[in-house]
This record gives C-alpha cells, structure tokens and sequence, in this order.
C-alpha cells in the first residue's frame, strides 16, 4: 500500500512537471469552466421560466446538482482520463508488454499513471458552485451528512471510472477503439439533469443499465433531498460491485491479450 | 462536377472505414434529443401543458434529430490539423479548390449518418408516435429549402473556424466556446421562443446560430408565418453571403500567412 502512494505520489509529481511549461494552460482551462457553468445558468434559467420546480426540484437544487455533477466529472477527468483514452493504444502498439513486466498492478499503471494536472482547477469551480447553491438554500444538516455526500461522491467517481474502463477493455477484442471522449459526451450528457427528469424506458436505463443515475444524482438528492438508508446502500454496493465488474473484465480481456502476442 | 463526383466516391469508401465511430456519433445523436425531450416533458408536466404543446416539444426533438444529421459538420478540428501539420500543400497543388475535399468529406458523413439515422428513427417513432403527425406536403418544401440552407450556413461557419488553424494552435478552445454559444442560442436546449424573456433578442439575429437549426425545425412543423419564413429565409441568404466573403478573405489571409511558413 505504502509503496504505492509513494508511487502515485510520484505519478502525481511528474505530470506536474511535465505541464508546468504550459503554465497558461490553466487559465485556460478555468475560463473555459467558467463558461460552462455561465451556459448552464443560462439554460436553468430559462427552464426555470416556465415552472417552479421540475420534477420536484428547484433551481437552486438543480444548480447544486450540477456542481456536484462538475465535481465528480472532472476529479474523474483529472485522475482517470488521460489514462483510459491511451489503453487502446498500448495494446495497438504493443506497448502494453513493457507495463506488464513492471513489478506492479498492472490495473494500477494504466489508470493512474499520468494526473490531468490543469483541470485541477475546475475541480474547485464545482466545488464553489455547489457551496454557494447550497447556501441560497439555508439547510440545516447534520456533518455528518456531508460525509455521506463525500462517499457517494467518490461513489460516483468510481462508477464512471468503471464505466470506461468497461469500454476502454473493449479494446482487446476489437483493437482499434476510437471514440472514447464521444461516448464519454454521450453519457455525461444523460448524467447531467436529475436522474428523476426521466421517464421510462430512459429512467430505468440510467439507473439499472448505466448507472449514472446513482453516480451523478444521489449524492445532491442525498443532501437537498434526502435519501432513505438502504437506497445509499444499494447506491455504494452498485458502485464497488461494478468496480469489480469492470476489475474482472479487465483482467479478462488482458488475459486474451497476453495469449494474443506470445 | 466530375471532380466533386470522385473525391465523393473517394470519401464514402474512406468512411466505411470509420463505421465503428460513426455508430457513436449516431448514438449521440439520438441519446441527447431524448435526454432533452424527457427534460421539457418534466417541464411540461410541471406547469400542466396543454395537448398542443407537449406535442410541439415532442415534434421539435424529434425532428431535431434529422435536422441535426443534415445539418452536422465535424470538419473544423480536422481542418485546423491539416493546417497544423502543413498536409494541406498537397492538396493545394490539384486540380481542384481545397474546399470541395471538404464538402465531399461533409456529403459522404451525411449519407453514412442517415443511413444510421434510419435506426434512430424507428426506436423514436416507436417512443413517440402517439404525440406525431404526418408531415404536411406545404411545410416539407419550404422546410427542406431552409434545412439545406442551414447546412451550408453551419458548414461555411465551421469552415472559417477550421482555418482559425493558420493563426493559432488551439482549436479545441475555439470549438469549444462555438459549442457554449451553439447551445445557448441555435435552439439545440430549448425551443428558442422560450428564451426571449432571458436572453436579448438581438443576440438571436446577429449570430446565424439559430438559422443552422432552431428556424428550420419550426418551418418544418409549420409554426412560422408566411412573413416570418421570407424573412428567415431573406436573413439565412444574407449570413451565406457573408460567411462565404469572409470565406474567401480569411483562406487568403490564411494562405499568405502559411506561405511564409513553407516558403
């Protein structure tokens, strides 16, 4: 364990080196979340012209929602992305052998090894846009709630890492994998309104099939609403089950792999 | 003519190559109009909509899914990187402008995405098709007239970001703050009647992003007037215009410029 914190650790140290030439990248990157989250007022605020509350939740609720939504996604984006879009050319370029002789989990190299240093930012952004909205709506919760919230939270970051990782292990059967980032767009697209917006077949398809319902909405409904005890754990049992889902599958497909070269 | 028939022929073969992605593509093209939909009917369920109006949301999304597909470019990255990488001396050595490898490029992604679309709209039809009428024959001719010239409108438009290419490295921010403003305004979130009490009116005509998609869905269900559609139309000819001498100042701006890179 010990020795791989000091390895992430030094993941973690090198990929800031590495962008700290790019120093003005990070700027950008804020403005551009800035953006975003000026889009989004915009577009709740028109919603928000025609009704009080959608689905049962107010704009101030929703807008808490999707600073959690922007947490999630881009703590997800920062720690995992960079290295789930390269799997598929590991296994192209046969570069997969050199991690597999390393002395370590090879589901701990191709997942962490390169941190998305300058959307760090955008981290706290999210951050900011839940506190101040959850402000507006002067709740009185017990901190401990907060905690919970946190745990559905990496809950969430854990669901959508699996979730591409359930795509990305694709790769060893069909090689040539090229549309990671649109089906990421497509399903952070689903996972971005209340998962209660939805009607059925769609409902049911966000919950049970891709779960991004569990991951994106329960933590803000937990807090603005919330959430009877068993739904949270049935919430933190389909996030590690799927953990493993996507663990074994992985190491399913790399097995197919190692048969495929030697 | 000939040409544009070969570099078509070239690029349709080139995309059977790309199925596996444009499968992804066409999935999100049905998945985010359904997304939106669900969202406007909670919105409607909410303030007790009327029967005609759930059934124009319903119409609108739908409809907006094949709009869409006509209507799409995703030459601007592509085109930026040729320009990047310098690929694009050799094409500007042959017989042909540079822009029609684009536009084949464009028809061939079309043809292969309404192909796909045919799937999305047999699951959209089977979703909805209580809430959908049978197009009228007085709305699919003016409406296709304004279609097509929204696709050239969205497609000059992407061209001119594409060719941002030879003054700056970073497309990917201008693609993306295209995308902030195309959601906020072409009427891809909302129906943009619903808009004007919160953004101003003249953000709507001095932008052509509503003319890409928002107008010609409406001229498709026939809720525009006869005087709003010359009007529609009369503006859709004025932003071709425009965007196509921006076109042509801007590529020989940009070609000097890459000149004194080669050269």
């Amino acid at each position: 364990m010990k020795r791989y914190l000091t390895l992430y650790y030094h993941f973690f140290l090198f990929s800031l080196l590495s962008r700290m030439e790019y120093r003005f990248d990070f700027v950008m990157s804020a403005i551009r979340s800035l953006g975003w989250v000026f889009v989004t007022i915009v577009t709740y605020t028109v919603l928000f012209t025609q009704t009080q509350t959608i689905a049962g939740w107010t704009k101030e609720e929703i807008l808490v929602m999707f600073g959690i939504f922007m947490i999630i996604d881009e703590s997800w984006n920062a720690i995992f992305s960079d290295n789930l879009v390269r799997l598929s050319d590991y296994v192209r370029l046969g570069e997969l052998d050199t991690i597999l002789l390393l002395p370590l989990s090879t589901q701990f190299f191709v997942s962490l090894r390169h941190v998305l240093i300058f959307t760090l930012p955008n981290i706290l952004i999210g951050l900011g846009v839940t506190l101040y909205y959850l402000s507006q709506l002067s709740l009185s919760l017990p901190w401990w709630h907060y905690l919970i919230a946190i745990a559905l939270v990496i809950n969430g970051i854990m669901i959508m890492y699996s979730l591409m990782l359930l795509f990305v292990s694709l790769t060893f059967w069909v090689v040539q994998l090229r549309a990671f980032w649109d089906l990421y767009e497509i399903l952070t697209y689903g996972a971005k309104y209340p998962v209660g917006f939805y009607r059925n077949p769609v409902h049911f398809f966000f919950l049970f099939i891709v779960p991004l319902g569990v991951a994106f909405t329960f933590p803000a409904e937990f807090l603005v609403k919330g959430l009877s005890w068993h739904i949270v754990g049935i919430a933190l049992l389909v996030g590690s089950g799927l953990f493993v889902l996507s663990h074994k599958v992985f190491y399913y497909g790399l097995k197919r792999y190692n048969s495929a070269s030697s | 003519m000939k040409k544009l028939r070969a570099l078509l022929l070239m690029e349709f073969q080139h995309f059977s190559e790309y199925r596996g992605d444009i499968f992804v593509y066409t999935m999100g093209a049905i998945v985010i109009p359904v997304v939106l939909l669900n969202v406007w009917l909670a919105i409607a369920d909410a303030k007790g909509s009327n029967a005609s109006e759930i059934q124009y949301l319903v119409q609108y999304f739908v409809v907006q899914v094949f709009v869409n597909v006509i209507v799409s470019t995703w030459q601007a990255t592509f085109l930026a990187n040729a320009i990047q990488r310098g690929e694009i001396s050799a094409h500007l050595l042959k017989p042909y402008p540079y822009i029609m490898v684009h536009i084949a490029n464009n028809i061939s992604e079309k043809v292969w995405k309404i192909l796909f679309s045919l799937v999305a709209l047999v699951i959209l039809v089977a979703m909805y098709h209580s809430y959908l009428t049978i197009p009228l024959w007085q709305t699919i001719l003016p409406g296709s007239l304004v279609v097509l010239l929204g696709a050239v409108i969205k497609f000059m438009w992407s061209q001119i970001l594409g060719m941002s290419g030879f003054w700056t490295s970073n497309i990917y921010a201008i693609r993306e703050y295209n995308q902030m403003l195309y959601n906020l305004i072409s009427g891809v979130l909302f129906p943009i009647k619903y808009a004007t009490q919160v953004i101003p009116a003249f953000v709507f005509v001095v932008l052509p992003y509503q003319y890409m998609l928002g107008f010609p869905i409406n001229v498709l269900l026939g809720k525009v007037s006869q005087t709003e559609l010359f009007q529609g139309v009369g503006i859709q000819l004025i932003w071709v215009i425009v965007l196509y001498i921006v076109y042509r100042i801007v590529w020989q701006k940009g070609l000097q410029r890459y000149g004194g890179y080669g050269g």
